[in-house]
């Protein structure tokens, strides 16, 4: 059991860096169990909270859709967890289990929203029942009018937001992810499996994503970015999913000299935010200033706030694609405390990139 | 003027300047960005009396 301890502990080590998160919760969450599950609504909430921490499943729970990538950890038990559907967001127990009620025709921006507050429930916090929320974009709507793409960075934000984007039909895509796949990447980084840790992730990205997407053009780099792959890929939007300031300055002022529209996204912990910028836009530096420096101590994570970003900057690149008819505000979002805010920023008089 | 960052509050009576603000809610050292009503504050500004401020943290994840 040491061993197995050890390793649960190594895998969630991202997100014991979340306070309020101590060990002892994330052991107890092994033993929380799905059952059956009714539709792709439920199985996205259960995949988020699965990946969260909650390790078991039954004989009737979909596993060989949305488990392959969690084979060490599953354990079989009795249900603990059973999601109905309702006109409402409820959490109550019944016969000795945990129900959660919520209306099964939301959009599907409303998955990470539930997992949230489900683990929230499960670490015994105050949750917000309403779920009047406004995202940048209503729904989610395949790709209409293609564009070439270039992601840079293919981890806890790039990995839904690349498959959102493939999924929902584009069909030019360029991924620049220098990374390999480490143990602790897993429990939100979707496009990795256990089997792929030590393994460069442009390799994985490759191999997978070709597979998967055969009527797709994909070419992975193994690199850091630079202005020059925009030379080389000529691409019509570049979004941002990179984990440190230096990159997204230096995303911001090559897109910016290029006139290449550009998405970026951040997240830490519950929260995060999602914002398009092009030239006609104040750029990234109005909003964080010229002096933010990077560290190398590691931030807490949690793999629904990751894919809420991730989600969301699809959408909205999808909406740029479609109408080219960008959305010109920062959404901001905190899962914890459920705020949900479109932030707006001038032009710094004294930027010299979108001066 | 409400102030909240995260799951902490505060309320003042009068309208604040930026660096004030941040010293008095023990944040002047924390990453973190201050919106009024919306907008984002920058060094020098003066939150307005009647404001609603959210602070919110530079988040850098990826």
């Amino acid at each position: 059991m040491d061993i197995e301890r050890e390793f649960i502990l190594e895998w969630y080590a991202r997100q014991l860096l979340v306070k309020g998160i101590t060990e002892a919760f994330q052991l107890r969450l092994t033993e929380e169990t799905f059952g059956s599950l009714s539709c792709e609504f439920e199985e996205l909430i259960a995949e988020l909270l699965i990946r969260s921490g909650l390790a078991g499943i039954t004989r009737e729970f979909p596993r060989q859709k949305i488990l392959r990538f969690y084979s060490p950890l599953i354990y079989r038990q009795y249900e603990t967890i059973q999601f109905r559907n309702g006109p409402n967001l409820e959490f109550y127990e019944q016969s000795g289990k945990k129900v959660i009620s919520f209306p099964h025709e939301l959009s599907k921006f409303f998955a990470p929203v539930i997992a949230s507050r489900v683990f929230l429930w499960l670490l015994e916090e105050n949750i917000e029942n309403s779920l009047e929320i406004k995202f940048p974009v209503s729904d989610l709507e395949r790709v209409r009018r293609q564009g070439r793409v270039m992601v840079v960075g293919a981890g806890g934000l790039g990995g839904p937001l690349i498959k959102t984007l493939l999924d929902l039909g584009l069909r030019d895509l360029a991924v620049v992810e220098p990374g390999s796949v480490k143990l602790n990447n897993l429990h939100r980084q979707i496009l990795y499996d256990y089997g792929d840790v030590g393994y460069l992730k442009a390799e994985v990205l490759q191999k997978k994503l070709s597979r998967a997407y055969t009527s797709a053009r994909i070419r992975v780099y193994n690199s850091f970015f630079s202005e020059s792959l925009l030379r080389t890929e000529k691409p019509d939007l570049v979004i941002s999913c990179v984990d440190n300031f230096s990159g997204r300055y230096s995303i911001n002022d090559a897109c910016y000299r290029s006139g290449i529209p550009y998405i970026d996204g951040a997240v830490e912990e519950f929260s995060g935010y999602v914002m398009y910028r092009d030239r006609t836009l104040p750029c990234y530096r109005c909003f964080m200033g010229d002096e933010r420096r990077d560290n190398s101590a590691p931030k807490g994570i949690l793999p629904f706030t990751s894919y809420l970003g991730g989600m969301v900057q699809a959408a909205i690149a999808v909406d740029f694609l479609n109408r080219n008819k960008p959305y010109e505000s920062i959404f901001w979002f905190d899962l914890r405390n459920s705020v949900f805010e479109e932030l707006e920023i001038s032009r710094r008089s004294e930027c010299e990139v979108c001066q | 003027m409400e102030v909240v960052y995260g799951e902490k509050k505060w309320t003042f009576e009068n309208e604040m300047l930026l660096d004030k603000l941040l010293q008095e809610t023990g944040l002047k050292r924390e990453p973190v960005l201050v919106m009024a009503d919306g907008r984002l504050i920058r060094e020098g500004e003066t939150l307005p009396r009647d404001s609603r401020v959210l602070i919110i943290n530079a988040a850098n994840g990826g």
